[in-house]
């Protein structure tokens, strides 16, 4: 377990260098240093504040030092840069969107295995019959359904109309309570945003759990244990969930990735400002630094996030470590 | 080790000659930082010979290396080290480009009916492939000669547009035969052709194997673990055990005088239908399972298992030789070879316990 | 991107034949193939035929965008300033004139609806194929070659899978803006094709390699290499037919993914660019209107939108079902 434990980590290490080097590539890299500054420094800069940038990204320097000298500021400093647009430095406009890109995206992802493996689990057990059937359309309806398009309905249904009517029980878009100054209410004002996310992912998982577990109750283990007479529920929970758990780690993983993007569009959609709306803002405005920042902080995540999903599978799985 | 060209049954002369043929396989390694190696001993010192015209029997238990001994005749696996000399070349030294057209006079027969078949190509295009890659004959010419093999090994040439799965487990392998068959091989390797097939089907597939035989004078290497076979269709047998060959002898000789204590045994497991026969008779049950490939004992390598064993056998590794009063093709690696009439149930190992019944190994790094 | 799909190989139902009798016809028996199998399952899927029915009905609705424009008159980019909008300059609702009312620039949304849906379909087969090809070529020389050729290819396809796909088609799309990638890669249709496109080569490679590892442990191909055959011939005549099936399978299922991450893209004002006539494009542009009441403007082109993905979605299920009745095999 050590030897795969090492291994992984530092498989996650390299991917992590080769994507700062992409991230720095694209920004750094294409056009000419002089440019570069330039760009950076955003529409209104001045002559001394685009020197400033040039010596403080090291850009008359070889790509490798100038390289070696970014990440440095990023890992070992924590220092992004600044953000020449909002004047302040990078470091403090992330700082103050994670909490509740953070927010958004804990609360959505349990709330989308609750539901999918729920879901999942009804239909498997209760093959065929109307809920399974109805479950089914459902996950293939919201599958379908792209997040941006949900999000805007639920406004529209949600907060819009009700609202109209008299019916305020949705928050307008846009509201947010830090969870520290009220957590009945951050949650209040979360719930459309949450559940945005949630029933498109989980439709992934309704799926996934259902033909999993429908697999594995084909296998003989499962009649096995039915003919020395456990009773259902076990059967269900201690054998089949068990292994059927492992594509839905696996699927988990490899969706981290997909989460974030649906942050980003929900975070826009409800105009949240967490990371992602903050990035298309800042994109819109051309404000590169800001930009570079939150994609390598996301990339961090990113790979972090998987690599935890592999080892949560190696530990679901002792057949993965036995390399 | 003698290099016999005597005549056997069926005996032309040497078809193909394995001298002191060695397959290892390299494990990857099981500490992180090490630079040790471990081998998987496959095959080790084999020598062999296949005569031209005869049937050649290969016994073994699961493991024991008697397909990768196959495989490394026909130059699938490149050897360790060692020589194959086929029709008086040493194809081991050959490149891909010369071993080519070699491939037309050696071919193999495999053991699964179900996965030795590409079931996205029709049957026609299968059987037609070796024409097809030598570029022998095309079109309406290749039709032809394919429906003409599929006729020769009992397939209706008509089921030429069908796919495998459309035919039952024998008419499966009667599809690898004739795909064997294409250009008539000198030699054809049969790894263990029928043990994947129901009994009743075993008889025709062995049937027609044999017929082919004498009508196209074919010579086989036949591979099985199934005792009774074996000795159906083989001239002379070869038994190995652990990537060594323990015995060999026409198949006669073996059965009434089994030199080996493993071979022994092994015979003395196989079932007889005369009950009062079976009754009589003492099986010789071994003791524990067949080691580990990667950890071989020393010595001889039967000898944890071996009701006979004693000191020399543990630090001295036996060559094969003639014994008792044998006739030369007649050849066992034992230091104490059975006697007729000894009964080896009977006896018992005078080795120490801790050379006795090595556990059978795990897999990696244990 | 996500992508949840379980490969496929045929299953093909073993139909015993029977030995040959004497006096058998002539011909030659055409034996039935796993696609005429398949093909004949699909047919019988009524909902993959209904939802194949509504494909091709949006495509001659792509197709025919223009002629119906120049049936009704109204042009896919022509802004009716006096008809087709308030007085208060907000769009109109459905009416005779304007079957599903006019956008925030007074143009005819159905017009503009049909007009998206060739952006759509076109973005969704070309990503599709980008992605499709590029992955097989790289999962079959990973897989077929194995040594250094795929540890470089599967460290490609992990740093591929660890970028955060939106954030860096985002960050591109701000550089390509300044100044156009490779000199000409601007920011619009080729990007996206390209972007959506190339993040699908790690998914689809990554099954292609599997899908040839285990091809390669059979049995027939250590028989083509006994019989003589290259590795070229192995690859093209023995392994490729079996990949066949999982790709059309998983071609068909990354059809509707492509276009909703094309509308995706184009929604957050990183795709194509106005005022090409987009769904997602036109959905964002919506967004801040319905507030005030013209719901329509967001509703059908989000009907479009989800109807397409919908229908392809249904389809894909059933092409896979269709090649893979059991369901088994879980990449």
């Amino acid at each position: 377990m050590a030897r795969f434990l090492i291994r992984r980590v530092s498989q996650g290490l390299f991917v992590l260098l080769l994507m700062t080097f992409t991230i720095y590539a694209i920004f750094f890299l294409g056009p000419g240093p002089q440019q570069v500054a330039r760009v950076l420094a955003g529409k209104e800069a001045t002559p001394a504040q685009i020197a400033a940038i040039a010596a403080h990204f090291e850009l008359n320097q070889p790509w490798y030092v100038a390289y070696g000298h970014f990440l440095a500021q990023i890992f070992f400093h924590g220092n992004f840069g600044y953000d020449y647009y909002n004047s302040v430095p990078v470091t403090t406009s992330i700082m103050q969107a994670l909490p509740i890109t953070l927010s958004l995206v804990i609360g959505a992802a349990i709330l989308w295995l609750a539901i999918g493996l729920f879901t999942g689990i009804v239909s498997a057990v209760k093959t065929r019959s109307f809920a399974d059937r109805a479950l089914t359309a459902q996950a293939l309806l919201f599958y379908s359904m792209p997040v941006f398009v949900l999000g805007l309905l639920f406004i529209w249904i949600g907060y819009s109309v009700l609202t109209t009517h008299g019916v305020a029980i949705f928050p307008a878009p846009g509201s947010w309570t830090p969870f520290t100054t009220n957590p009945l209410a951050w949650a209040h004002d979360l719930i459309l945003p949450w559940l945005t996310i949630a029933l498109v992912s989980a439709a992934t998982y309704t799926r996934l759990t259902r033909g999993a577990m429908l697999d594995v109750f084909g296998e003989d283990y499962i009649r096995t244990a039915r003919s020395k007479g456990m009773p259902e529920k076990r059967v269900i929970v201690v054998h089949n969930l068990r292994a059927s758990l492992t594509p839905v780690v696996t699927q988990f993983g490899l969706d981290v990735g997909v989460l974030l993007g649906g942050a980003i569009i929900t975070e826009t959609v409800f105009s949240l400002p967490g990371l992602g709306w903050t990035a298309i803002k800042a994109i819109q405005s051309q404000d590169l630094p800001l930009v570079m920042g939150i994609t390598i902080v996301a990339s961090v995540a990113v790979v972090i996030l998987n690599m935890a999903a592999d080892i949560m599978y190696a530990v679901l799985d002792p057949r993965v470590r036995i390399h | 080790m003698a290099e016999t060209t005597s005549a056997g049954a069926g005996g032309g002369d040497v078809l193909l000659e394995l001298r002191n043929v060695v397959k290892h396989f390299p494990l990857k390694s099981a500490k992180l930082f090490s630079t040790e190696r471990e081998y998987v001993h496959a095959v080790e010192d084999v020598n062999l010979q296949v005569r031209r015209g005869e049937t050649l029997g290969l016994v073994g238990e699961t493991g024991c290396g008697k397909s990768t001994l196959a495989r490394c005749a026909a130059h699938l696996y490149p050897v360790t080290s060692g020589q194959v000399i086929f029709d008086g070349s040493d194809i081991t030294k050959f490149s891909t480009r010369r071993m080519r057209p070699l491939r037309r006079d050696i071919q193999i027969i495999f053991q699964d009916p179900y996965g030795s078949l590409n079931p996205r190509r029709r049957v026609g295009s299968i059987i037609g492939d070796p024409f097809a890659i030598h570029r022998i004959a095309s079109g309406e010419e290749r039709k032809r000669k394919v429906q003409h093999l599929m006729e020769l090994v009992g397939l209706n040439p008509e089921h030429y547009n069908r796919f495998p799965a459309e035919f039952s487990g024998g008419q499966r392998q009667r599809i690898g035969v004739a795909r064997a068959l294409a250009f008539t091989p000198k030699l054809i390797i049969c790894d263990e052709p029928v043990s994947a097939l129901d009994v009743s089907i075993q008889a025709q597939i062995l049937n027609l194997l044999s017929a082919l035989q004498s009508e196209l004078g074919l010579t086989y290497i036949f591979i099985a673990h199934d005792l009774s076979v074996v000795r159906h269709v083989s001239d002379r047998v070869a038994v190995m055990y652990l990537g060594k060959i323990v015995e060999q002898a026409p198949v006669d000789a073996m059965w009434a005088h089994p030199r080996h204590p493993y071979t022994d045994a092994l015979l003395s497991a196989v079932p007889l239908p005369d009950p009062e026969h079976a009754l009589q008779r003492e099986r010789i049950i071994l003791a524990g399972d067949v080691p580990s490939p990667i950890h071989v004992p020393s010595g001889c390598r039967f000898h944890p298992r071996c009701p006979k064993a004693r000191p020399t056998c543990v630090s001295t590794e036996p060559e094969l030789g003639v014994s008792m009063a044998d006739s030369a093709d007649h050849v066992v690696a034992c230091h104490f070879p059975v006697a007729d009439g000894e009964d080896i149930s009977q006896s018992t190992p005078q080795i120490a316990e801790e050379d006795r019944v090595v556990e059978s190994g795990l897999i990696a790094g244990s | 991107m996500s992508f949840n799909i379980s490969g496929a190989t045929a299953q093909v139902e073993a139909v015993s034949v029977a030995e040959p009798s004497v006096g058998e016809q002539q011909k030659t028996i055409q034996g039935k193939s796993p696609w005429v199998l398949a093909s004949r399952r699909l047919r019988r899927d009524r909902a993959s035929m209904i939802s194949l029915g509504i494909i091709i009905f949006i495509v001659v609705c792509a197709i025919a965008a223009p002629v119906f424009a120049a049936i009704t008159g109204h042009g896919n980019m022509t802004q009716y300033n006096t008809i087709g909008r308030t007085p208060a300059g907000q769009p109109v609702g459905p009416s005779s004139t304007f079957w599903l009312g006019t956008d925030s620039q007074g143009r005819d949304l159905l017009v503009r609806i049909m007009y998206g849906a060739r952006v759509s379909l076109f973005v969704g087969v070309a990503a599709t194929a980008v992605t499709v090809i590029g992955g097989t070529i790289l999962g079959l020389a990973a897989g077929f070659f194995g040594g250094w050729i795929d540890s470089v290819i599967a460290r490609f396809f992990d740093w591929l899978l660890a970028i955060p796909f939106l954030l860096l088609a985002i960050a591109l799309f701000s550089v390509a803006v300044q100044s156009p990638i490779f000199g000409f890669i601007g920011p619009g249709l080729p990007i996206v094709i390209i972007v959506l496109g190339f993040f699908g080569w790690a998914s689809v490679g990554r099954i292609v390699r599997g899908q040839v590892l285990s091809i390669k442990e059979k049995e027939y191909i250590e028989a083509a290499r006994a019989l003589g055959a290259g590795p070229w011939r192995i690859m093209f005549i023995d392994v490729l037919p079996n990949l066949l099936a999982p790709l059309i399978v998983y071609t068909t299922l990354l059809i509707p993914l492509t276009i909703v991450g094309a509308a995706s893209l184009s929604f957050l004002g990183v795709g194509v660019q106005p005022p090409t006539a987009d769904w997602g494009q036109m959905i964002n542009d919506a967004s801040g209107m319905f507030l005030y009441g013209s719901w329509w403007y967001l509703l059908f082109p989000s009907l479009a939108l989800l109807i397409t993905t919908l229908v392809f979605n249904i389809f894909g299920d059933g092409v896979r079902d269709a090649f893979d009745p059991r369901g088994d095999l879980y990449v």
